[in-house]
């Protein structure tokens, strides 16, 4: 694999891991107590 | 969906695999360590709580955070004081002639120190208590390393199972809690769910622990914010049409609000005496939840080497005078007998007997809220006192 696919497929893996971390803290602060927005099912 | 981002990732030349799922999996940790650092923590206020604010006390107060906080419990600072967690529900209270208070604060003014130390009371003051969530709360009181511990077990229902959970925002911390007890397991799997666990341990990270706070701030900022002009109906002036019995159900929260309409025992239409006397009916029949889980408050308290009373509130006095409800009392009393060899420990007191039978004058609003405590907060500090010489302790006892 070229060393600029392999930075690239790194740069994903980082986004995707990051971002699933944030997603993750939105849904707790938006899954609790008097929340409009209440997603308890997950 | 996993086919068409397997196809776009292949289109940017990006081949996952087991290795890039663990450095996905380490990138998520990163993410959320990050957040946690850059995140302020949070914490409940204390004397904002109405408990606290109505009956304030420098010693004494409630830690208990709003129903619906998985935080569930704020301990104050174990330092330089003799920390005592009082473990209990409205039973605590004392409401009459313009006088709020809590036994705690007048039994504390009893016992000012202990071993030189000034005596500090944190309550795990929980409104509506249930089997269940005293649980929960002694679990907490265990990890806060508290210097004694106090429990008072409803009578009404402490083995009462139209109600035995009533605080679910205290599940992740118990399921995180019952990891390392395998004796609670059975019951933690009839009580609690996968996502407890997940939040539980989740919450060793402040900024998911902090999440009923942020979620209230969040709330606060957009609850105003709508894409939708939904203006308010005009006022008919009719009278609004009476919920279907369906919809009435449906507002219920709490199981024992059902329960309390539908119990088999008693039809609601009954007089209140007629329906008290059948809930403590209810009490002194077999149930096996409320005895594995009041098993599990003896076993927990017993493996510890804390000081620790269990009594059972008092109830009213006319209740202890009517033949057909003392009968279930005494039952009652029986039943809570039984859990005696769960409770045989030396750093452990345990009294099935309603602590009311002596403290002869109390004042009640009903068959269990206090108006008045009378003589009880005295008998509760001599029983405190009389347990902390006896743990070896140096208390300075001043009566009334």
């Amino acid at each position: 694999m070229k060393l600029r696919h392999r930075l690239r497929a790194y740069a994903i893996e980082a986004v995707i891991g990051l971002g699933l971390a944030a997603l993750v803290v939105v849904v707790a602060w938006t899954s609790s107590g008097e929340v409009p927005f209440v997603y308890r099912g997950l | 969906v996993i086919d068409r981002l397997l196809a776009l990732f292949e289109r940017v030349h990006f081949s996952p695999s087991w290795a890039s799922l663990a450095r996905i999996a380490a990138w998520f940790v990163i993410g959320v360590l990050a957040i946690d650092l850059l995140a302020p923590d949070k914490r409940p206020d204390l004397t904002a709580d109405r408990y606290n604010a109505a009956a304030p006390d420098p010693w004494v107060r409630s830690i208990t955070a709003p129903r619906g906080d998985p935080r569930g419990f704020t301990p104050t600072t174990n330092d330089d004081v003799f920390k005592i967690a009082w473990v209990g529900g409205s039973e605590l209270q004392s409401i009459g002639n313009g006088v709020y208070t809590f036994l705690p604060i007048e039994v504390r003014k009893q016992i000012p120190q202990v071993d030189g130390r000034p005596v500090s009371i944190d309550m795990y003051f929980v409104s509506g208590m249930r089997l269940a969530d005293e649980y929960a709360a002694v679990l907490a009181a265990i990890d806060n390393d508290v210097d004694a511990i106090v429990i008072s077990l409803n009578p009404v229902w402490a083995l009462n199972d139209l109600a035995v959970h009533g605080w679910d925002n205290l599940d992740p911390a118990v399921a995180r809690d019952l990891l390392t007890r395998p004796g609670a397991w059975p019951v933690a799997a009839s009580l609690l769910g996968p996502g407890d666990l997940l939040w539980g341990v989740a919450s060793a990270a402040d900024v998911i622990d902090d999440r009923y706070q942020w979620g209230v701030r969040i709330h606060d900022n957009v609850s105003e914010l709508s894409l939708i002009d939904d203006p308010a109906p005009e006022p008919s002036g009719a009278d609004p049409e009476p919920l279907s019995e369906l919809d009435q159900i449906r507002a219920m929260t709490i199981p024992v609000e059902f329960w309390g309409r539908y119990a088999p025992t008693v039809d609601p239409t009954e007089p209140l005496a007629v329906r008290q006397a059948a809930l403590f009916e209810r009490s002194a029949q077999s149930s096996p939840i409320n005895d594995a889980i009041l098993d599990l408050i003896g076993d927990a308290v017993s493996a510890t080497d804390i000081p620790t009373i269990v009594y059972t509130a008092a109830v009213n006095d006319e209740v202890l005078a009517d033949p057909a409800i003392a009968t279930h009392v005494e039952d009652i009393e029986r039943r809570l007998g039984e859990h005696a060899a769960a409770f045989d420990a030396d750093n452990v007191r345990f009294d099935p007997t309603t602590i009311g039978r002596r403290a002869p004058g109390m004042v009640f609003n009903d068959v269990l809220h206090v108006g008045e405590l009378g003589p009880l907060a005295e008998v509760m500090a001599g029983d405190l006192c009389d347990l902390f010489v006896d743990s070896g302790l140096t208390p300075e006892c001043e009566p009334p």
